[in-house]
């Protein structure tokens, strides 16, 4: 069932501490995957819309998932959600809100702007390492894009 | 010719003669014709008796009045004119006229009686006047039938007895002639004990001395009206006790002269709710104004002395409007009459409402409405409460609610952020320890201690925001000069290492705050724009202020990296940092905030964005309590 194709993730991630626990898990557990890490909502903007220093289709594939943290730097997660599912061109990436966030302010905002699904971080080490390997799985094992958009 | 002859027998020796004197009465013939026809044409009945008391003469009006004819009446005695239980006295009445007569009225202050033929009685007032003729002396007695005016009399006394307050009719002499059980019932005095005594009596002793002058006053221009005219009247009982009354007064002329009615209420039971009413409305813990449909003030309480910094005399008499900002004046006569119109109690529905003080500021107020019917007419009763710290509170505790679930979000959010840290890599440390991978291990304790830092530091931030408004420094009156300074020598290290100029403006003005949190909110804003330089060459602060009159606003101003717009509310939020990599935790914005608004102030920033530099602004408001003068 596992394809050869590896995941595409960005993730969009300020604290460098989270940033490095995600990508040792999803790594940990065998989920072939190309992660690219952007630390401010402004870089990762500019990753999807191909901008700046990501102008160059090479070096900003598109991602088959965009794991999304809420509380950002200098463009808000919330605002980087809204563009992107506001984008026809975007709107289909699957969108996963990470967050230390619980509040329920913040999980409905997050499906009001079209947020594929919201995950909150587990403060306990195991709890969290199972949510990337599940993570990781789910969206390289299981999950089916629509073809025209591979091809985009 | 008419004559009188007298006969004189004259004797002479040898024969007798008559000698008759005859003298020509033509002249007083004639005298007495006129005077039968003045008596016969007099209004009244007449009649004229001799000292015998036999009638001698009788008009046509006695002739009417009595019921006799003429004939029947001539030569006989007055005495069957009189009723029989006067007659025993009449006599000796008669003989005491004649042997002082002069012209006055029968009876002096008694009834008098006249008997007809019929042998009924009519009350009768008689006239005397002694007549002196050759023939003797005479009295001619002018007699009224009084039936009619007794009846107007009787009628009046009824009415006045009838009146359900205390009557008391005196004369220009002060002197009381006519009362009615009323009087008798609130003096306590009989009505023997008071017709024709002096009125004075009832007054109590210290407004004596005016009341004469106050009574002859009303006599020289007699005209209904009450007495005292806002004056508080008093009656001087038997007992010579006090009661509060009010007095109206009602000139009466009659025959016997000018009078005064004076009709007398006792108003002790009024007194004493209108005194119940007025410690009520002083007893309110709110201002309550009473005005008249006119719009006039009759009444305000203590709270409103203390509300509207009037004094009592100020407000009363005064239109209403003066309490009412100007803006809102012309509407409100509008307003007023509608009340009058349909009055019943109550709010001003919804709006905000403001009240104007004297010294012109105004106040957020509420105010009910109660109409109240008096005697006098109708009052609106308004009730104000001064809301504007009701309202301040409200919209602080609105502010604090939304702060506090910002707080709470904050803290489990940046406070979870470590903590997630410090137990995910505290596991992989020990399953490296087990692996032998000893130098990821060593570089994740980093890791580890790095997130406990950051969370002790986080914690210290939020106590220190906790510690705003909770802990109170005694404001003190000083120099913002040297509040920049004191904030300046406590961030000397940044400035040198930066090699950031500073600019203080001069003659900064005095202000009274709470010296160490404004220093803390300089010392912010100055590390903070050390902080955010950038890659300036020539970094640069300026700290001034100015003012357009009505506030002074302070600035702290750099040449730095700026804040894009979209960002200038969110600066000051709790841990809300823009540049990840700048230090500190983010929280020091939201404290300089929370400073600025316990002194009452506003803070804002201006920034063009990236490059452009920023400029905070902020005001301050002198702090409420003693000041210590320092500076």
């Amino acid at each position: 069932m596992i394809t050869g194709d590896a995941l595409r993730i960005l993730l969009v991630e300020d604290d460098d501490d989270h940033a490095e626990i995600v990508i040792r898990e999803l790594a940990n557990n065998r989920v072939i995957n190309q992660i690219h890490r952007v630390s401010d909502g402004e870089a990762a903007l500019d990753y999807v819309f191909r901008r700046g220093i990501y102008a160059h289709p090479a070096g900003s594939p598109r991602p088959n998932v965009i794991l999304l943290d809420l509380r950002l730097p200098r463009v808000d997660g919330l605002e980087v959600l809204r563009i992107i599912k506001e984008s026809a061109e975007l709107r289909s990436i699957p969108v996963v809100v990470l967050t230390t966030s619980s509040a329920e302010r913040d999980v409905t905002s997050a499906y009001d702007h079209y947020a594929n699904s919201y995950l909150v971080k587990p403060v306990e080490f195991n709890k969290f390492a199972e949510m990337m390997n599940t993570l990781g799985f789910y969206w390289l094992a299981w999950n089916r894009e629509p073809v025209d958009e591979q091809h985009k | 010719m008419p004559v009188e002859i007298d006969p004189n027998p004259i004797a002479a020796p040898d024969r007798q003669f008559v000698a008759d004197s005859v003298i020509d009465i033509t002249e007083r013939k004639r005298t007495d014709e006129r005077f039968q026809l003045v008596v016969e044409a007099a209004p009244n009945a007449m009649i004229m008796v001799g000292s015998d008391g036999l009638i001698i003469l009788v008009n046509t009006q006695t002739e009417k009045l009595f019921g006799y004819s003429r004939q029947e009446l001539l030569g006989q005695s007055m005495d069957m004119l009189v009723p029989e239980r006067f007659r025993g006295n009449h006599g000796s009445h008669r003989s005491g006229f004649f042997a002082a007569p002069s012209t006055r009225s029968m009876g002096a202050g008694r009834d008098l009686f006249g008997l007809l033929k019929d042998g009924s009685e009519v009350p009768v007032e008689i006239g005397l006047n002694p007549i002196v003729t050759s023939d003797g002396q005479f009295v001619l007695a002018s007699v009224i039938n009084i039936t009619e005016r007794k009846r107007t009399e009787a009628r009046f006394q009824l009415v006045v007895e009838a009146a359900p307050n205390a009557m008391i009719m005196v004369g220009t002499d002060g002197l009381i002639t006519l009362v009615n059980t009323q009087t008798e019932k609130l003096f306590g005095y009989s009505r023997q004990e008071l017709l024709g005594q002096s009125m004075d009596m009832l007054v109590p002793e210290r407004f004596r001395a005016n009341h004469g002058s106050h009574r002859s006053e009303f006599f020289a221009a007699p005209s209904t009206r009450s007495m005292g005219a806002g004056r508080d009247l008093f009656g001087l009982r038997k007992d010579g006790s006090e009661v509060p009354v009010e007095i109206g007064l009602n000139p009466i002329v009659t025959s016997d002269g000018q009078f005064v009615l004076a009709s007398v209420i006792d108003i002790t039971e009024r007194r004493r709710t209108e005194e119940r009413f007025q410690l009520l409305v002083e007893a309110s813990p709110s201002a309550m104004i009473m005005a008249g449909a006119d719009g006039l003030i009759t009444l305000v309480n203590t709270q409103t002395e203390i509300l509207f910094s009037y004094d009592r005399s100020e407000l009363l008499g005064q239109s209403m409007e003066m309490l009412l900002p100007e803006r809102f004046r012309s509407n409100h006569g509008g307003h007023f009459r509608r009340f009058f119109a349909a009055p019943a109690a109550r709010k001003g529905a919804g709006r905000e409402l403001f009240g104007l003080l004297r010294d012109g500021s105004e106040i957020l107020v509420e105010i009910s409405l109660n109409s109240i019917a008096t005697a006098d007419g109708q009052f609106v009763l308004a009730s104000v409460i001064d809301i504007t710290e009701r309202k301040r509170a409200q919209a602080e505790l609105q502010s604090r609610a939304a702060e506090m679930e910002r707080f709470t979000y904050t803290v489990s959010h940046d406070l979870k952020s470590p903590l997630i840290t410090i137990k995910s890599y505290v596991a992989m440390i020990d399953q490296d320890l087990g692996g032998g991978n000893i130098d990821r291990a060593r570089a994740d304790l980093h890791r580890v201690a790095k997130a406990a830092d950051k969370m002790n530091q986080l914690l210290e931030e939020l106590l220190s925001l906790s510690r705003v408004g909770r802990v109170v420094n005694a404001p003190e009156t000083i120099l913002v000069g040297a509040l920049v300074e004191e904030a300046l020598e406590l961030v000397a290290g940044g400035l040198n290492n930066g090699h950031v100029h500073v600019e203080v403006a001069p003659d900064l003005p005095s202000v009274t705050v709470d010296r160490r949190r404004i220093v803390e909110v300089l010392q912010n804003l100055i590390d903070n724009a050390c902080k955010f330089m950038g890659s300036q060459p020539e970094p640069q602060i300026r700290i001034g202020a100015s003012s357009d009159g009505t506030e002074t606003r302070f600035y702290v101003k750099d040449n730095g990296v700026g804040v894009e717009p979209r960002h200038h509310e969110r600066i000051f939020g709790l841990f809300d940092k823009l540049d990840p990599k700048s230090g500190g935790s983010g929280a020091g914005l939201a404290i300089v905030k929370r400073i600025i608004e316990t002194h009452g102030g506003r803070i804002w920033i201006e920034s063009p964005g990236s490059g452009g530099g920023s400029t905070f602004w902020f005001t301050l408001q002198a702090l409420q309590g003693r000041a210590e003068g320092k500076q």
